[in-house]
């Protein structure tokens, strides 16, 4: 236990530490800064309407507001009815159901028939696609879901749209730092020359790699979540926590989604995915500094292993997408795709959802490298190299 | 010295840059295989769609009985062959093809005879094949329609950026009048691929001299050989100087390692031929009599004057900090500022060392009074500015170099 805090704190010193929590404040500050911005209403003069104004009326003028025909017909009558904020996300949706159709020129048939239609459009799609190439009970399942989504609230959620919006790359940024803390556990610096040292000691073989292995563990997880929760209170104290138990749905970029869960629950899923990601590079951190046992030729490995993602990720082609790219850190956290691509594994006759799958695949990786570390850490033992 | 030179080069190839470059290498060569294999199909000269890494080579024959210079009598020929051909027909048939991966021996001539006709908005796809065409009736109207769509594109593209004067695209029109023509033409995937992978996975260089080059002047070392080294004859300023110099040549040889493995892996599969056809085949609006080797071989210039720059900054961070750790932190950090500017455009194109190995090089140009001068060679001046200043930032700190 003692070993174990000893090398949290080589990790992660009082310097290091206020540095995270820095960066982490900083860059929290700057998101919530560019979210904010977007709710600021501009003419020639500058701004007409702040976000505070802006956010407090649709905030008033969502209560109880539900999409639908009557909230159409009223929207005819008089566009500014909800306020200019619920106003545009009304219109963005109907423009996205109706497939760019103005307002004006919709039936009453049409209104009346939204959420079919909203089915209709994603049927289409699901027998228009060829990549996947989905099966009639693939598609009936899917259909279900889409079909039991028959109200749709328009209540304020602006908080947690703007967390979802950018979460993704503070989640890849933080896991990166992350995964640079973990990098001397294992990875010897030439200057310091204490490995030998350490390593004749009592409980310097097989306790120090454990306590080591769990104390990267230990200290990813506590700042995980610490920085998660400076970043959720951060962005999402401006816009207030109102709206957790609405619909994704009612986000344009989730209009389509199929999973009918809401905004708490889809943070808690990109939290826990985030959390995913973190294992697999720790783990990954791990396996290669202890392979190559220097720190800077494990740190080029990792960041030209990122760059490799990041270079994969600017084309899209299926095939690396789905057996290679889904399981990794770079579209892990681009979160998006998981709620809207409807993407299927096909495993022992079971379809599986890339959400699940991908976490599935993810944590089995982690695992295997996590068991590799233990066996190189065992024979290196056994053969006298530490 | 020339000793000197020798042996810090040979400090720098420790196991951090082995193992950076073997990761360089497999990532780049992964790159390649798997989406040039993933990506691409062609039809062949016996009319069979050919998949994967073949289909290259499949294109490459086929397309053996189109070489030749695209004048009056070649664009007749290829007129007759095209509508008649199953290519017309399978894509007639299958209108996505081309715009999904697929090849066909008629793209190289087509879509250039179609750039004359469609300009600014060229772009890959089935509609953009056709050969009917009135200009196509003789050479000269054919390629009079070119230059005046290439004139047309100079000015629309100057819409947007607003580089160049009134008067400056006259220059530039001038260039266009200049043009010799007939153009050659023949088949040249191999090298556009070697183009687009080339641009793609530069970063890859600066990331590994961010950790490489970071140790050159670290005093972090083990075994006391830093004060050893400054106690010695020629270890303070000839020691430093030859440490610069083994840095420059280091990065010259990363980079020519990446260029190398390129290269290689590009003509194994795609080959390397057609570097000698007229450029226009590739960048329609170049405005330059030149081939497509001699474009390529500007960029991989280009990119080596990039390697340098970055190079030397790293160097530079090496010398202040003296940390490896931390200078390799810095340079990382810098690498990805600078990896940021890919995507920007402007002023930061000609500045930015992430835009030095692009085809920007010859297409687009400064002005100095009326004479239109080349992005490359303004690179090459700037390189050599950025170099001199990131050297004398490097050698103020060479009095300071001492043992603790």
């Amino acid at each position: 236990m003692k070993i174990m805090i000893l090398e949290c704190k080589r990790m992660v010193n009082r310097i290091i530490l206020l540095g995270f929590l820095a960066f982490v404040l900083i860059f929290s500050v700057y998101d919530s800064q560019r979210n904010l911005d977007r709710y600021n209403e501009r003419d020639e003069q500058g701004i007409a309407v702040t976000w505070r104004d802006n956010l407090s009326e649709a905030r008033n003028a969502s209560k109880g507001l539900y999409l639908d025909k009557e909230c159409m017909e009223n929207l005819q009558e008089d566009a500014d009815l909800y306020g200019y904020l619920n106003s545009e996300n009304i219109m963005e949706l109907i423009s996205s159901n109706y497939e760019r159709k103005p307002l004006e020129e919709l039936s009453d048939n049409e209104m009346e028939r939204f959420f079919q239609i909203r089915a209709e459009i994603i049927h289409e799609n699901l027998v228009l696609d060829t990549k996947v190439g989905y099966t009639d009970e693939e598609i009936e399942d899917f259909m279900d879901r889409a079909e039991s989504l028959s109200t749709l609230s328009m209540e304020y959620a602006e908080g947690w749209k703007a967390l979802a919006e950018k979460m993704g790359n503070f989640v890849f940024l933080i896991v990166i730092i992350i995964a640079v803390l973990v990098l001397p556990l294992f990875g010897r610096d030439p200057a310091v020359q204490m490995e030998e040292l350490v390593r004749s000691s009592r409980y310097g073989k097989r306790q120090l790699d454990t306590a080591r292995i769990v104390a990267a563990y230990l200290t990813a997880t506590v700042l995980y979540v610490c920085s998660m929760a400076v970043y959720f209170i951060i962005v999402m104290l401006p816009f207030g926590f109102d709206g957790a138990s609405r619909p994704i749905q009612s986000n344009v970029r989730t209009f389509f989604s199929l999973y009918n869960i809401t905004y708490l629950q889809q943070f808690v899923w990109n939290f826990f995915r985030g959390y995913v990601v973190l294992i697999f590079m720790v783990s990954l951190t791990l396996i290669v500094t202890i392979l190559l046992k220097n720190i800077l030729a494990g740190a080029s490995v990792i960041a030209i292993f990122l760059v490799m993602l990041v270079i994969f990720n600017q084309v899209y082609l299926y095939p690396v997408n789905h057996w290679f790219a889904n399981f990794m850190p770079v579209r892990m956290t681009n979160f998006w795709h998981f709620y809207v691509g409807n993407e299927l594994y096909r495993i022992c006759g079971f379809s599986i959802s890339c959400m699940r799958w991908s976490i599935v695949i993810s944590l089995t990786l982690s695992v295997i490298f996590l068991v590799s570390s233990f066996t190189v850490l065992y024979a290196n033992r056994k053969k006298g190299l530490i | 010295m020339k000793k000197q030179i020798w042996m810090e080069y040979r400090k720098l190839w420790n196991k951090i840059a082995g193992v950076a470059v073997i990761a360089m290498c497999v990532v780049a060569v992964l790159h390649l295989f798997v989406y040039l294999n993933l990506q691409y199909r062609s039809i062949d000269s016996r009319g069979e769609i050919v998949e994967g890494l073949a289909s290259y080579r499949a294109l490459r024959e086929a397309s053996k009985e189109l070489e030749g210079v695209m004048d009056g009598e070649y664009i007749q020929n290829l007129i007759t062959s095209y509508n008649s051909s199953f290519d017309k027909a399978y894509m007639a048939e299958h209108k996505g093809f081309l715009g999904t991966g697929g090849m066909t021996k008629y793209m190289v001539p087509n879509y250039f005879i179609n750039y004359a006709y469609f300009g600014p908005y060229m772009s890959n796809g089935n509609n953009k094949v056709g050969l009917d065409y009135d200009f196509l009736k003789s050479e000269e109207r054919f390629y009079a329609t070119y230059k005046e769509t290439v004139k047309e594109h100079l000015e629309d593209d100057n819409m947007y950026t607003n580089m160049y004067s009134d008067e400056q695209l006259l220059v530039l029109n001038r260039k266009v009048d200049n043009l010799k023509t007939p153009f050659s033409v023949g088949y040249y995937q191999g090298l556009a691929n070697l183009r687009s992978w080339y641009i793609m996975d530069y970063s890859l260089v600066f990331i590994v001299l961010a950790f490489t080059v970071a140790g050159l002047f670290s005093k972090d070392n083990t075994g006391g050989i830093t004060e050893l080294t400054l106690s010695s004859r020629y270890g303070r300023k000839m020691n430093l100087d030859a440490r610069w110099i083994a840095g420059n040549l280091f990065a010259v040889s990363v980079y020519l390692i990446y260029l190398g493995i390129q290269l290689i892996v590009n003509g194994l599969i795609g080959t390397l031929a057609g570097w000698n056809i007229s450029a226009q085949m590739l960048w329609f609006h170049s405005l330059y009599n030149m081939t497509i080797g001699d474009g390529l071989l500007i960029m991989f210039v280009g990119g080596l004057l990039g390697a340098l720059v970055v190079g030397n900054l790293v160097m530079l961070f090496s010398i202040k900090l003296k940390n490896v750790k931390l200078a390799a932190v810095l340079a990382i950090i810098a690498v990805l500022i600078i990896m940021r500017t890919k995507n920007m455009y402007g002023v930061i194109e000609l500045v930015s060392p992430m835009h030095f190995e692009s085809d920007n090089m010859f297409q687009k140009f400064m002005f100095i009074g009326n004479v239109a001068v080349p992005y490359f060679v303004v690179v090459f001046v700037l390189t050599v500015l950025y170099v001199a200043i990131l050297y004398i930032g490097t050698r103020l700190s060479y009095k300071k170099y001492h043992i603790n």
